[in-house]
This record gives C-alpha cells, structure tokens and sequence, in this order.
C-alpha cells in the first residue's frame, strides 16, 4: 500500500517536472515574459512562408469509431477550421489530379518529380493528426 | 490519436503536427519527414470532449500560422 503511494508520488513528480511547458520550466514565476516571447517566436519560425496544409489523420481508437466518430469525419472539420482562417487547403485528390495535369502536360518523368515537390498541393505539408 | 476507454469516458491523446519534407544540415541531398511543428493534448472525457482537445490544437496551429504570417 505505502509502496504504490510511494511509487504515484516519484510518478506524479516526474511529470510535475519534465512536463510543463518550456517557458513554465525555464521561468517558473513567469518574471521574464520575453522569454514567453522569444520561444512562441521560435516555434512560429518554421510556419513562415506555408503554402498550405492537407489534413491527414492516422489513427482513431476502433472504439472512439463505435461512438460515431470518423477520420474522415475529424479531416473534415480540421480542413474546414484551417479554411475559415484563409490557409489554403488541399486534399490528397487534388494533388492525385495536379499530378496528372502535369503528367499530360509535361510527360516527362525526370521534370515532374521536380515540379511535384516545388509547386502545387503536393508541396503542401501535412497538418498531421495522430 | 490514442484513447482508452475507461467505464464512460475514454482516457486519451491528440497530437497535431505539420509534417514536411526537411534536409539534415550533415547531408543536404537527403530528403526526410519531419515534423516542424507539433502540439499534444492529454485528457480524460467523453467523444465530445476529444473533438474539443482536437478543435482547441488546431486554433493553436492557426493562431501560430497567422502570427508567422499576417494575411
């Protein structure tokens, strides 16, 4: 009994520890709130310059499904969030048909691979729920 | 998206990201699937409560995405 209390304690702690967020750890009194600053700067950098995103959902527990939630479900509303915000979205199907819009135009194989990873929505990222 | 049902609810985790093709600086020609971006969300609650987690990660990546980028 002491033994498992002891053990939830030293869990408990750990997470206390290792998981808040970064500024909360480095600044636990939030007297620097440059420093707020400076790490919501870094994580912003890499999003600078998006062309835009497709929403892509890897796994739903089978019985989160059984309560009548879907991927495509979840992709749904993720797109339709992150289109009202005016970020340009794209299925996989719209890049299936720039591709072969390429592909009719451009026919060679060597081209195509170069344009796919530079333009159009198959040089979107995914936004990635997992 | 992992959850466990526990009675009612389901203990569970989201986890958004952006994945993109990215470079290692100790070899620019490979090209590799890194996620540039990430934000996860713990929690105990209902299907309803999941959706939540899921709508309040995305708000997140686009209040993020617009600060990087000011339309």
């Amino acid at each position: 009994m002491y033994q498992k209390i002891q053990v939830s304690i030293i869990i408990l702690g750990f997470f206390i520890l290792y998981c808040p967020p970064k500024t909360q750890a480095l600044d636990p009194l939030g007297l620097f709130p440059e420093l707020k600053d400076a790490l919501d700067q870094q994580r912003r950098k890499p999003l600078r310059g998006f062309p835009g995103v497709v929403a892509t959902i890897e796994h739903i527990y089978p019985d989160i499904m059984l309560e009548g939630l879907s991927a495509e479900h979840i992709r749904q509303m993720v797109t339709k969030l992150v289109k009202e915000a005016g970020i340009k979205t794209a299925t996989v199907e719209d890049c299936a048909m720039y591709v072969a819009d390429l592909r009719k135009r451009l026919g060679e194989q060597g081209q195509l691979d170069r344009k796919v990873l530079t333009e159009g929505p198959c040089a979107f990222p995914d936004l990635y729920v997992t | 998206m992992n959850a466990h049902r526990v009675e009612h609810d389901f203990v569970y985790s989201a986890r958004l990201q952006i994945l993109e093709d990215v470079s290692p600086e100790r070899d620019p020609s490979m090209i590799v699937q890194a996620a540039t971006w990430d934000k996860g969300a713990v929690g105990i609650g209902t299907v309803k409560d999941i959706l939540k987690a899921v709508h309040h990660l995305v708000r997140t990546f686009i209040r993020d995405y617009l600060s990087a980028n000011p339309l």
